[in-house]
């Protein structure tokens, strides 16, 4: 069989709603222009001043919320000792003074250890499951954004139908273009927000396997003006760039792989020059992720197939200086995110039951104990409340903290019946924690096993590790496995 | 008649639910098969089979979406036929152009498939299409799911031939990527 009959065998089989979907064409998208509201922004000032409001409101609420799930008492408190304690609870730092009064006075310990409690709700009939994972795809950018858009031009002789690609790199006010700017390269396939601007980088596209891929990297000014741009020239037939890292200096780490079996750090000045390269060679393994450590970079790579996941450390000079797994005796840990904030490394991810040894793995392993469940007890058939009950037996978010020094993860935070998703650091930690919600189980489809709609928590914490406060953030996501 | 009373005959076991699927998704499982196969004669017989298959299949099973459900067994069944076929030539028909479109997609030489679990490419696969834009999505499961022509997919899109042929050139770049990133690779 052939690669493409493979390919061609296995979309066969994803899912029936994207096939379904596919039935008819989409409505065009159109292209806008901005024109400037004076009373959209009189709006925006008003909403400014009643958003703070609401979120003491909705603080207040939860911290209520959490008192009266815990059977502790808030008599004789005032409307912000509530808060405080609550925080004071949540974050296992006593740092007020009523808090120790108020635990002693509740009957049973409200959190154990590290564990944040979290109200999972109570699951759905996955009646309406079809709609949300139609929601979520259809979902669009809103409020200013950043895009990647691609275009063909005619190369020659128009009659000869030859064409050459070409990206742009776009700024957005919800459907309205700002601005946009040519990279100067083929394929564009990622970027990173950096101080001054951004940084792009894809490759050229290649049309016959004797041509060398290139990996290409742009660097674009805050109002949309090409600085300079790139090709790095490594020695490979195949290079592309997995990730970029802004340094201290202003200078940036780029992350590649080459030729599928080599991890490449090359640093570059602000100018855009290389300054160096060094290569290690790792296997087949995925770059999945990349964060700064210090003045060190700790790298995710993996590979679903073989079931690998490690962590690499690199020195600033690309040094492989030390490579680590994570886990536990009776659990896996899936990494999702990870982002440095207050010069500590936290990885945002989920802990599974521990799968057994085997020569090929899969996100499959994850819901074995789920299926075992199923399958021991005979028939197919699983109502979503059950299932969603298994799955949150299943998954339990975890938020890992590595020290700059030994770059070991150690359990931080824990959410049990969630999957920890995406981690940002901007000021503040912002940690994305998904919730079960509606689930179905479907033996007979090769795409996945289960299906399930998630709800998004957002975690905050401060710069020293402490958490300030919790949101739901109306955001779904589809899992399936 | 709604798709839950035709599957509500199937699990009753009446064969009025089979001859309302056929009259329901008969001519779109048609198009299906006719777009991998050159002969109509051909195309539907796979559409019967599909049928009996859904017959025999539900239940237990009980799919969400009918149409795509029926499309789907007859893709497979249209493809195995296509295989035996052109067991021994190659080239060839709007299908042979969309294999060879896909062949550069996967890293690496042509004897993957036993390295590979299909089950986890076809997840991939899932996590690759919920990525792209919607227009992309269409276009591509219109070539390489429905095997349609580009002119058809032009037709349909409203766009122009070369315009999808770009779209669908750049979305092949982006599931190489995405595939060589999880591992798809000897």
């Amino acid at each position: 069989m052939t690669n493409g009959e493979t390919l061609f065998q296995a979309l066969g089989d994803v899912r029936e709603d994207l096939v379904a979907e596919s039935a008819a064409p989409p409505a065009a998208r159109r292209r806008t222009w901005l024109r400037w509201s004076v009373a959209a922004a009189a709006c925006v000032c008003l909403l400014a001043g009643l958003g703070s409001l609401a979120a003491e409101a909705q603080a207040y609420q939860e911290a209520v919320a959490f008192f009266e799930e815990n059977g502790l008492t808030p008599e004789g408190l005032s409307r912000s000792e509530i808060k405080a304690v609550y925080r004071d609870i949540t974050t296992e730092r006593f740092t007020y003074e009523k808090t120790a009064y108020v635990v002693a006075n509740s009957a049973g310990g409200a959190v154990d250890g590290f564990e944040l409690y979290q109200n999972l709700g109570e699951p759905g009939s996955a009646a309406d499951l079809q709609a949300v994972f139609e929601r979520i795809r259809a979902r669009k950018q809103s409020g200013v954004h950043y895009e990647i858009c691609y275009f063909s031009e005619p190369v020659g002789d128009p009659a000869e139908g030859l064409t050459r690609e070409r990206s742009e790199f776009a700024k957005y006010d919800g459907e309205t273009c700002l601005w946009s700017v040519p990279l100067g390269f083929d394929y564009a396939a990622d970027w990173t927000a950096v101080t001054d601007g951004f940084l792009l980088w894809g490759h050229n596209l290649t049309s016959s396997s004797s041509e060398r891929t290139y990996a290409r990297l742009c660097k674009i000014g805050p109002e949309g003006e090409l600085l300079w741009k790139q090709t790095m020239f490594h020695g490979f037939d195949d290079e592309y760039i997995a990730a970029v890292l802004e340094n201290d200096d202003g200078s940036y780490a780029v992350i590649s792989r080459g030729d599928l079996h080599y991890l490449v750090l090359s640093q570059y000045d602000a100018a855009g020059r290389e300054l160096s390269c060094c290569r290690s060679e790792v296997g087949n393994l995925g770059i999945w992720n990349a964060a700064r450590l210090g003045e060190d970079y700790i790298v995710l790579l993996g590979n679903n197939s073989l079931g690998q996941e490690q962590i690499v450390k690199l020195a600033r000079d690309g040094t492989l200086s030390d490579a680590f797994s994570y886990g536990a005796a009776d659990c896996d840990y899936h990494i999702q995110s990870m982002a440095e904030f207050g010069g500590k490394l936290y990885l945002s991810g989920y802990a599974t039951p521990k799968a057994p040894e085997a020569e090929y793995h899969s996100r499959r392993d994850e819901i074995r104990t789920v299926l075992d469940v199923i399958f021991e007890r005979g028939g197919w058939e699983i109502e979503s409340a059950e299932l969603v009950k298994l799955l949150r037996d299943s998954y339990t978010a975890v938020l890992l903290v590595c020290d700059p020094g030994a770059g070991t993860p150690e359990t931080f935070y824990t959410v049990p019946g969630c999957m920890g998703a995406g981690l940002t650091a901007d000021g503040r930690l912002q940690w994305d924690v998904e919730r079960f919600t509606d689930a179905y189980f479907s033996p007979a489809t090769s795409a996945f096993s289960i299906a399930s709609s998630c709800q998004v928590t957002r975690y905050t914490f401060d710069a020293d590790g402490m958490l300030q406060g919790r949101a739901q953030t109306g955001e779904e996501t589809a899992y399936y496995r | 008649m709604e798709d839950q009373e035709i599957i509500g005959l199937l699990f009753a076991r009446d064969e009025r639910g089979i001859s309302a699927a056929g009259e329901k998704y008969g001519a779109y499982c048609r198009t299906v098969a006719g777009n991998i196969l050159d002969s109509p004669e051909d195309a539907e017989e796979c559409v019967n089979d599909a049928l009996l298959r859904a017959w025999n299949a539900i239940p237990p099973e009980r799919p969400r979406l009918l149409g795509a459900y029926l499309a789907g067994i007859t893709r497979n069944a249209a493809l195995s036929r296509w295989r035996r076929e052109h067991a021994d030539k190659r080239g060839g028909g709007t299908l042979a152009l969309a294999l060879e479109e896909l062949d550069g997609c996967l890293a690496g030489p042509a004897s993957v498939e036993g390295a590979l679990d299909a089950r986890e490419l076809t997840a991939a696969l899932n996590g690759f299409l919920d990525g792209l834009e919607r227009e992309a999505r269409y276009m591509f499961l219109r070539r390489y799911w429905y095997a349609d022509p580009i002119k058809v997919i032009a037709r349909e899109s409203g766009k122009s031939e070369g315009a999808v042929t770009k779209t669908l050139s750049r979305s092949r770049e982006k599931l190489r990527c995405y595939l060589k990133e999880r591992g798809f690779s000897t």
